[in-house]
């Protein structure tokens, strides 16, 4: 690398900036190229460790490419072409802007070699980010982007404070293997945990996504929990804790996701609980196990990206992603509806789509280490899977009573961006080959084997027919418009009213406060105008007078400290 | 909106709707008989029971959907609820 400027990162956030001057049909072309410029830059560069910066004290490493930042690099570029075709009739440029702004950060996050760096990006991608959420400009969403913003610049804190620490106790910042035996390694971990929406944390996800704009979902469904799961790989991979921790996230977002009416929200509970299969194979930190993160992020980004396209399609006829106000819409959306089902299978891991080849390996993985408790978990996470993404997605919005809502189908460029995204779920899911070879070690696995396809379709076909069961008996928990409690209950509820309660505290205590200084104040000033106005005892005289007695008082003051000391 | 006169669809027929419901019966009884003709290799020997990964994925499923409706009894809020 010769320049900067062939840096991916700063070819997509200078160009992102850039756009905000062009016309509009040359800005949409512009945006479209601009994810492939730099996509070529990224595939021109040769693994190794380039831009090494001296600043003040500390050694610096701008790009770092070897097998594992690389392939996360390589689904960023290939995702924003997708969101950049999907956003090709957005007019808003500022929101275009942070979109490529934030792109470019989590591709500069990914290549980072050093902490400070990492640092810098993460930054970079929280602010775009939230951003790209104040963009829709609605009441929620600017509540939303507030306290997605807070949160994320939490997880900086913790990040800049963890890496100082880690540069004090080992004198380096270089960003390898960290590991939770120190304090520093904590502090880092839980910067990771909140962008990767570990359970407790989690709440700003499925509180932002779902308000944030049809084009900005999509975009932040890609990269702020990737760019997390690659940084867990790269700094804790085989920390066992984070078997347990992943195992939790696949089992517990589902609950909530069943009885969730925004399908936005339902699909940002099934993003986090794809997390913690990912999330998992970190803890277990074997090739297969790391392979299997890898190559489920790649998997996971195009077919979570693909389904929120077909929602953010619906939203952009309808009006709404409320399951209790959709149904039906195939008969308007028949390609959308389509592309909703190919994402739906194969986020449910279907043979022959991509989510089969990938997550099979991190099962597989945690198999091999004998960890049956998590296994289990996983695969009761599985059935889960297809019922929230599976079925309810496709099922209530397209399918379900006719809702009797009648709209255009959707555009032409959001239709070409599903298809794009579909076909690739579709060519991983048949030649997982394509993949594997991407993934950070070298692959000894086979994905069709008779006993996997049968097991796998045995498993999601039997919990079909579980729904079936349920859904024509009345059973299954109709679609009804309400809030479900979460935890972000306890920041947005006795959270704000004691900080409220705090706030009136506060006034209260100034109010106080200024209204006995006023009073003193008054005192004061009636005392000096009793002495010193025109009929005080001090202003008969001359001010000398007066500096005559302050004088013979500093006098008297200091005889009595000389007796003192 | 929905017009009176507009086309009819294959789905609009339950009779139709039936038959895919008939065809989900059929694939699933096909992969319970599936069992008998093929050498399952797996980890655990619990994946060796007759049919595991069928009735797992059944229970898991029916027990999700039912926990999550109780769920639903003390979690759910009104819509404007952070409003």
């Amino acid at each position: 690398m010769t320049s900067a400027l062939l840096h991916p990162a700063f070819i997509l956030i200078l160009g992102g900036l850039l756009q905000t001057t062009l016309p509009t049909q040359l800005r949409r072309i512009f945006l479209l190229t601009l994810p492939v410029l730099a996509a070529f830059s990224l595939l021109s560069i040769e693994p190794g460790q380039y831009g090494n910066v001296q600043l003040f004290n500390y050694e610096l490493t701008l790009l770092r490419l070897d097998n594992l930042s690389f392939i996360f690099a390589l689904i960023f570029h290939i995702a924003l072409f997708i969101v950049a075709l999907y956003a090709w009739q957005e007019k808003d440029t500022l929101q275009l802007a942070s979109m490529f702004v934030y792109a470019g950060g989590a591709i500069g996050a990914v290549l980072a070699g050093d902490l400070l760096t990492l640092f810098i990006f993460w930054e970079v991608t929280a602010i775009s980010s939230a951003l790209l959420i104040w963009a829709n400009k609605t009441t929620g969403a600017i509540r939303a982007g507030q306290r997605y913003f807070i949160i994320h610049v939490a997880s900086g804190l913790f990040l800049l404070a963890g890496s100082i620490l880690h540069y004090q106790t080992t004198g380096s910042l270089a960003f390898e293997h960290i590991g939770i035996d120190t304090v520093s390694g904590w502090l880092i971990l839980i910067a990771f945990a909140i962008k990767c929406a570990f359970p407790l944390l989690h709440n700003w996800l499925q509180d932002s996504y779902p308000e944030a704009s049809v084009v900005g979902t999509v975009a932040l469904s890609v990269y702020t929990t990737k760019l997390a799961i690659y940084a867990l790989a790269r700094g804790y991979a085989g920390t066992e804790i984070l078997i347990w921790i992943g195992a939790i996230m696949t089992a517990f977002p589902i609950f909530f996701a069943v009885i969730e009416n925004d399908l936005r929200r339902v699909l940002s509970y099934s993003l986090n609980n794809q997390l913690g299969f990912m999330v998992v194979g970190i803890g277990i930190g074997t090739e297969m196990a790391l392979n299997g993160t890898s190559a489920h992020a790649f998997a996971h980004i195009l077919y979570k990206a693909l389904l929120f396209m077909s929602m953010g399609a619906v939203l952009h006829r309808v009006g709404t992603t409320k399951a209790s106000e959709l149904g039906g819409l195939y008969k308007s959306m028949p390609w959308t509806a389509g592309f909703c089902i190919i994402g739906a299978m194969s986020i449910s891991a279907f043979p022959l789509l991509s989510g089969f080849v990938s997550k099979a390996m991190i099962l597989t993985a945690v198999a091999d280490e004998g960890y049956w408790l998590i296994w289990l978990v996983l695969l009761f996470a599985s059935a889960g899977v297809l019922d929230h993404s599976g079925i309810k997605v496709p099922f209530f919005s397209f399918f379900a009573h006719d809702s009797g809502k009648r709209c255009a189908e959707a555009p032409l460029n959001m239709l070409l961006a599903m298809g794009i995204a579909a076909s690739l779920c579709i060519v991983i899911g048949v030649h997982p080959t394509l993949l594997y070879k991407l993934l950070p070690y070298e692959v000894n696995f086979v994905p069709y084997t008779n006993s996997h396809v049968i097991t796998q379709l045995q498993l999601l076909l039997f919990s079909a027919l579980a729904f079936a069961v349920l859904y024509r008996n009345n059973f299954y928990p109709a679609e009804i418009r309400a809030t479900n409690l979460d935890f972000d209950w306890f920041y947005r509820k006795p959270g704000a009213y004691l900080m409220r309660g705090l706030g009136s505290l506060v006034a209260a205590g100034e109010t106080g406060l200024l209204s006995s200084l006023k009073k003193i104040l008054f005192l004061v000033g009636t005392r000096l105008h009793r002495h010193h106005g025109p009929q005080g005892i001090l202003s008969r005289t001359w001010p000398t007078g007066s500096m005559v007695m302050w004088v013979a008082f500093l006098l008297g003051a200091y005889l009595i400290f000389y007796y003192i000391y | 909106m929905k017009s009176n006169n507009e086309k009819k669809y294959w789905l609009d027929k339950s009779s139709n709707v039936d038959k895919l419901v008939y065809l989900l019966y059929t694939a699933c009884a096909a992969l319970l008989a599936a069992e008998f003709f093929y050498h399952k290799h797996g980890h655990f020997d619990f994946e060796q029971w007759f049919g595991f990964y069928a009735w797992f994925g059944f229970i898991a499923y029916i027990s999700i959907v039912m926990s999550a409706k109780l769920l639903r009894k003390f979690i759910k809020r009104k819509e404007n609820y952070y409003d």
